[in-house]
């Protein structure tokens, strides 16, 4: 159980991952923008703000957000580096068009990875889990193996 | 059997091939080992005829000579089965049979059987020696069967209908030797439909099925027996009982049919005897290829098939998947082989190529979709799939291999095209069941209702219209991310289908964005018909047919196809001058290194994909240090570290081809740089470092947001989105850098003053390059008058009458003028009138920021104007930002642009009408003139001269004394002083002489930095090489040559190198060259510049010769050349700041010109220009200081 901010500025992607996070038993409060996921976790750092923002903000600490690497208007990594900056802990970035470097960059960012569409209720509850426990995914060793023999 | 069907096979042996003399010669061992054996067999037994019961001891001799003839026989029958003789099969089978029942039975054999059994021999043995399968095979008439069959106790045979056709005699009748590879072959199909059958409904790990099981085994069995006739010397046993696991069976007959087709002639591969199955040990054929050393490239592929096939042939079906490894590394192969492709080795047919390759491509992307489905799927992948997927994995290898395989035995093209073709049409199964699967995955997974239907229509509607917006105003990254969000969708709803071609489309899309290319005319085209598809599925109209997807697939694939077979851009040089020194790591150095050796293209590649991890590891380091810049402390270690990040990151990004990244970093660094070595030289810095070490508020300022720039940039670029253009910033960072840098470094290098009087003697002018000089001067500031005066009438109003970009646009023609006229003023020596209009030029630039940026800044046009206001106080940049005043308007500030202005026109009247007024240098050297001497050498010069002195006056005395009582002894005293101090004053000479020769090299640095500088404002990628530059030269002579050289040099980037669209156009290189030698030639001095540019075009050079009202435009085209040399000779019809204005290359030529040297012009239009500059190379050496 988790209170989880979701960053996605496409609805459909938007209601299937509010069912699947709410299906998993975490908490999910849902920002189609940057500047929407700003003005929530200033609620949380400030919480004499929640006044500003509405009642139904509740100033409990966000423990993950999940935030679409390609959005229309940005891009993941900057709104990820913006939310760390903020004051979110760990941020998970999701992708449909995996690249092998989106997980190194990520990671080199201070991000917590990049979780690959389509997902499972199954692979998305074991990757939260993880993610919130600490434990930090490894880049898959197979495509860093071919890499280096491929440079020699 | 007719007799003219005799007659037609007959005639004379058919030309037999070396592979079919090797057949015979196989079945006719085979033959005689069948009657050896079978005769000793029925010698015994004849021997024994009367006894009863045969003894112990002979039924266990006989045991072992039976079972060799049953192997026979047994292998007789496979091959007949196999020349489709399937009456002399059947024969073979009873004849079996005859024989295990003549040695098992106790009875007594009638002799008749016995003597059955000698004909049965005796016929099937002439079948084997003259082998002609149907003609052969006739001759097993039912009555021969049946007599035999009687003998075993079978029933019978009914006799042949009446008017049975006509035996077929195939490809036997014919000269041509029978394809016993392609018989084989056919089998093995054979064989491989039977468990293609079976594969839908096999579980895992099942043993195959009970009723295929007895087929299957027959039909290897038949394999395997043909096999070993045709000798274990080719293949090896295979031991057909051991394959009845269905994942075995697989991957044998697939083996087999992989060696079938590209093992070479039998009888030439001995090494293979040993290998008992086709998938333990490495293969033969692999083997083969290995032998050629030549073809490395062959090398790694066969090594990586064979990776490949052995995890696949040792995982158990139960373990469903493949590794996502081997997934990957076999789309590496599929590009190898693509690449091997380009490479025009003589392999396959070069038409069957395409197809081929886009089936496995289309395959391995199939491979690695199905993988992901595997794992994100969390469920095992389906047996089925698993089974199909391998099995198609594995033909593909094969085909590879057989592409691969040496140009000594190609297979028949029909056989080629079959097994395309049932690769193709194997795909096309498996992407359906795949899809299928798939389906039924999604739908269980996502549980669409009707919420999210109705959601995703939403979406869809208003994404399309995105998507038509953008693709009226195409732009790579925006369309690219609108279709990755597509096909995302498409997959929440259960469209598969949909989401493979849309995830094709945005692959495509990102290819294009990787190389940097627009998008074309044809993929907007792919994109238009696939919203059409969309539009369609919104309307839930049937033209969503699967057809018309299968084929948009099609057309994307071939685009890729065709995309990925253009040559890739090669990476362009780093700009940045990295020095090896500076503590960069092994990354860059790599990096660098590939820059060098442009030639291999396919490491570039590598390179490409790789660099994005080398950035991340170090980006931490450098964002975290940009981070901490904004508190201030610990300033100069920051720095340090932000150098060298910064360094690296610009020569990774300008590998990558992220030039905005990487000419943002590099001109990060070079600020960097500077602030981290206060040179003593540019004091300005050190006013601006303060006691604490960190640099004033507002540098600080302009560097975070520089930073966060950058950082900005690179998400970018990671998340493949356009970068954001650094060009303000990068402009904010050079006036930083220019600010810092006056005096010139080349006053610090050479420590001799550029600056200053009017009377410089830095440029020699004739009288026209003057007057041509002077006559736009007039007009420039003409025009800044006027456009002031725009402004001015607006701001005094109060009210602006101009509307915002009006006076945007007239303040950027000021400024355009303003910098011309300074430049032109530099080149003429008119330093006060540059250094007025250098001044105006800031104070405008500041005003136009604070119009943009923020208010605060308006402060420094106030200041600059307060400076600018006459006086000729020479600005001192550091004291800028320094005080504040309230914000103005920047507008307001425009009037006390007045007073400078018309300072501006004062200094310009000042001006001598022509070149021959007295203020105008007209000598080439003025009459007070320094250089610098080193120390060391001055201190020579010193002790020299001392000692010269000290000569001469003991010289003196000596003489003095030889004046009262001159001796021999006195006077050879004196020849010695003399002596002595001549050799003194010949070192002196010597050392003075050496201390005015300078090395070329002192002013390289400066070259490279204005060619890096100068190609970054322009957006031109260039390399600047300059060699020999350790030749020595007159130091005077050097600094008179700075000059024309930057100039010719910014003529090369300005007109020479071309924009990197046009580059690409032409089928050049990205990074243009520029060359700057210089060689001695007896007494001259040559420098050449030479760049791969545009060169001066003919046409451009006669309209501009036309314009000028030129009579002799009948010169020879050499001649015409130097025309580019006359003052107010420019091929551009358009000035820029910088260049087009025909006065630059006038003064070059009268630089030199006064040096005594001259000028020679080469080009050619489209592929470059040399200039080139002959100096006599004594001539201020030789002339008095």
């Amino acid at each position: 159980m988790a209170r989880i901010l979701l960053l996605d500025d496409s609805p459909t992607q938007t209601l299937y991952m509010q069912r699947q996070l709410q299906r998993l038993g975490h908490e999910v409060c849902h920002v189609g923008a940057l500047s929407e996921a700003l003005g929530l976790v200033a609620a949380e750092v400030r919480p004499e703000a929640d006044a500003e923002i509405g009642a139904e903000v509740k100033s409990e600490p966000i423990d993950l957000a999940l935030v679409e690497l390609t959005l229309l208007q940005d891009n993941g990594f900057d709104v990820g580096l913006s939310l760390l900056r903020a004051g979110v802990s760990k941020v998970l970035l999701l992708s449909g068009a995996r690249r092998e470097t989106d997980d190194i960059w990520a990671q080199a960012l201070g991000l917590q990875g990049v979780l690959s569409r389509p997902l499972t209720a199954q692979r998305l509850g074991a990757r939260i889990a993880d993610v919130l426990a600490g434990v930090q995914t490894r880049v898959q060793p197979g495509v860093q193996t071919r890499g280096r023999t491929d440079v020699q | 059997m007719s007799s003219e069907m005799m007659a037609s096979v007959e005639p004379g042996q058919p030309l037999l091939s070396h592979e079919t003399s090797v057949w015979r010669a196989a079945l006719r061992q085979c033959a005689e080992q069948l009657e050896s054996s079978a005769a000793l067999l029925l010698r015994d037994r004849e021997a024994n005829l009367n006894i009863h019961a045969p003894t112990e001891a002979a039924t266990g001799k006989s045991e072992p000579a039976l079972a060799e003839v049953l192997q026979n026989i047994e292998r007789v029958a496979g091959l007949c089965r196999l020349f489709g003789a399937r009456r002399a099969a059947v024969f073979c089978a009873d004849m079996a049979a005859l024989f295990t029942q003549l040695v098992r039975t106790s009875d007594p054999i009638p002799t008749a059987t016995l003597e059955l059994a000698g004909v049965s021999l005796l016929q099937v043995t002439r079948f084997l020696m003259d082998l002609r399968p149907p003609v052969s095979d006739a001759e097993f008439d039912v009555a021969t069967l049946n007599a035999l069959r009687l003998a075993i106790g079978k029933s019978p045979l009914p006799p042949p209908r009446s008017g049975a056709p006509a035996v077929q005699d195939g490809p036997w009748n014919a000269c041509h030797a029978p394809d016993i590879r392609a018989l084989l072959l056919q089998r093995v199909r054979g064989a491989q439909a039977i468990l293609g059958q079976t594969s839908g409904a096999v579980a895992p790990a099942d043993e195959l099925s009970s009723e295929i099981a007895p087929e299957l085994s027959c039909e290897l069995r038949a394999i395997s027996s043909v096999l070993q006739v045709l000798g274990p010397q080719w293949f090896g046993f295979i031991d057909a009982d051991d394959c009845l696991d269905a994942g075995q069976a697989v991957v044998l007959l697939l083996g087999l049919e992989l060696q079938l087709s590209v093992s070479p002639c039998p009888s030439n591969c001995p090494s293979n005897c040993t290998s008992a199955s086709p998938s333990a040990g490495r293969l033969p054929a692999v083997d083969c290829l290995l032998l050629d050393a030549q073809q490395q490239w062959r090398v790694l592929a066969s090594q990586r098939l064979t990776t490949l096939v052995l995890p696949l042939a040792e995982a158990p079906l139960t373990q469903g998947a493949i590794s996502e490894r081997v997934g990957i590394e076999f789309l590496a192969l599929c590009q190898s082989l693509q690449l091997a492709g380009d490479v025009e080795l003589g392999l396959a047919p070069r038409d069957e190529w395409p197809l081929l390759l886009a089936a496995g491509v289309r395959l391995a992307r199939h491979l690695l979709c199905w993988q992901r489905v595997a794992i994100s799927m969390d469920g095992g992948i389906s047996p089925t799939l698993a089974m199909r997927g391998r099995q198609l994995l594995l033909r593909l290898q094969l085909h590879a291999l057989d592409c691969l395989s040496p140009e000594n035995l190609p297979p028949t093209p029909a056989w080629r095209r079959q097994l395309t073709q049932t690769l193709i049409r194997d795909c096309q199964h498996f992407e359906r069941l795949q899809r299928t699967v798939w389906r039924r995955r999604l739908a269980a997974e996502y549980s669409p209702d009707a919420e999210l239907l109705c959601t995703f229509k939403e979406e869809l509607r208003q994404t399309l219209i995105l998507l038509e917006r953008s693709l009226s105003c195409p732009q790579g990254d925006a369309l690219c991310t609108v279709v990755a969000r597509l096909a995302q969708n498409a997959l929440v709803i259960g469209e598969v289908l949909l989401h493979e071609v849309l995830e094709a489309m945005r692959q495509l899309l990102t290819v294009l964005l990787e190389r940097q290319a627009s998008v074309g005319a044809e993929d907007l085209a792919l994109l238009e018909s696939l919203r059409e598809q969309l539009l369609g599925r919104m309307h839930e109209q049937p033209s969503l047919a699967e057809e018309a997807l299968v084929s948009l697939q099609a057309l994307i694939g071939r685009r890729m196809a065709h995309l990925q077979a253009q040559p890739h851009a090669d990476i362009t040089d780093v700009l940045v001058d990295v020095t090896p020194a500076t503590t960069l790591n092994a990354a860059a150095a790599m990096v660098a290194e590939k820059r060098m050796d442009g030639g291999r293209a396919a490491q570039t590649r590598v390179a490409i994909t790789q660099l994005p991890v080398y950035l991340a590891q170090n980006i931490r380091e450098l964002l975290s240090a940009a981070e901490r810049l904004e508190s201030r402390a610990d300033f100069a270690t920051l720095n340090r570290v932000l150098i060298v990040e910064l360094r690296m990151l610009a020569t990774g990004a300008r590998a990558l081809q992220v030039y905005r990244v990487a000419r943002l970093s590099a001109v990060l660094a070079e600020l960097h740089q500077a602030l981290a070595v206060p040179m003593t030289a540019a004091a300005v810095i050190a006013s601006d470092i303060t006691a604490d070490s960190s640099p004033d508020p507002d540098l600080l300022v302009q560097l975070v947001e520089a930073h966060r720039l950058l950082r900005r940039g690179l998400n970018q670029a990671a998340a493949r989105r356009e970068v954001d253009n650094p060009r303000d910033i990068i402009a904010g960072l050079y006036r930083r850098l220019d600010q810092w840098q006056t005096p010139p470094l080349l006053a610090a290098t050479l420590a001799s003053p550029l600056r200053g009087s009017e009377s410089d003697w830095h440029f020699q002018h004739n009288a026209e390059c003057y007057h041509d000089f002077r006559r736009e001067a007039e007009e420039l500031v003409e025009s800044i008058e006027s456009d002031l005066g725009a402004l001015l009438s607006g701001a005094a109003g109060a009210v602006s009458a101009l509307l915002p970009d009006k006076q945007h646009d007239k303040l950027q023609s000021i400024l355009h003028a303003l910098h011309t006229l300074k430049g032109n003023a530099r080149l003429f020596a008119c330093e006060r009138l540059a250094a007025l209009c250098h001044r105006c030029e800031r104070a405008l630039l500041a005003a136009k920021d604070a119009v943009r940026v923020q208010p605060g800044a308006v402060a420094e046009i106030d200041r600059a104007v307060h400076y600018s206001s006459g006086r000729g106080v020479q600005p001192h940049a550091g004291a800028f930002g320094q005080s504040r005043a309230g914000p103005l308007c920047p507008l307001g500030t425009l009037p006390q642009m007045a007073p400078l202005v018309s300072e501006l026109r004062a200094a310009l009247d000042e001006l001598p009408l022509a070149a021959s007024a007295p203020t105008v240098p007209l000598t080439p050297l003025p009459p007070e003139h320094s250089i610098a001497i080193p120390a060391a050498s001055l201190q020579r010069i010193a002790a020299l001269v001392g000692s010269a002195r000290t000569q001469v006056r003991a010289a003196l005395d000596v003489l003095q004394s030889c004046r009262h009582e001159p001796d021999a002894a006195r006077l050879s005293l004196l020849e010695d002083l003399l002596i002595e101090q001549e050799r003194c004053v010949v070192q002196l000479d010597e050392e003075v002489a050496g201390s005015r020769l300078v090395s070329f090299s002192r002013v390289t640095p400066r070259l490279q930095r204005l060619a890096g500088r100068h190609s970054n404002q322009l957006d031109r990628q260039l390399r600047l090489r300059v060699q020999n530059d350790s030749l020595l030269m007159d130091r005077l002579l050097l600094e008179r040559l700075v000059a024309p050289l930057e100039h010719l040099l910014r003529n090369a980037i300005d007109h020479g190198i071309e924009p990197l669209s046009v580059r690409r156009a032409c089928g050049k290189t990205d990074g243009g060259t520029v060359l700057l030698d210089m060689q001695e030639r007896d007494d001259q001095l040559v420098l050449e510049l030479r760049d791969d540019g545009a060169g001066i075009s003919n046409d451009a050079l006669l309209a501009c010769a036309a314009r000028l009202g030129m009579a002799d435009s009948e010169e020879p085209p050499e001649q015409r050349l130097q025309w580019v040399l006359l003052p107010g000779f420019s091929t551009r019809t358009q000035a820029t700041q910088d260049s087009g204005h025909g006065i630059g290359l006038a003064m070059v030529n009268s630089v030199v010109t006064a040096l005594g040297g001259r000028v020679e012009v080469e080009s050619t239009a489209g592929i470059g220009s040399c200039f080139r500059l002959l100096l006599p190379r004594w001539d201020i050496a030789s002339k008095p200081v």
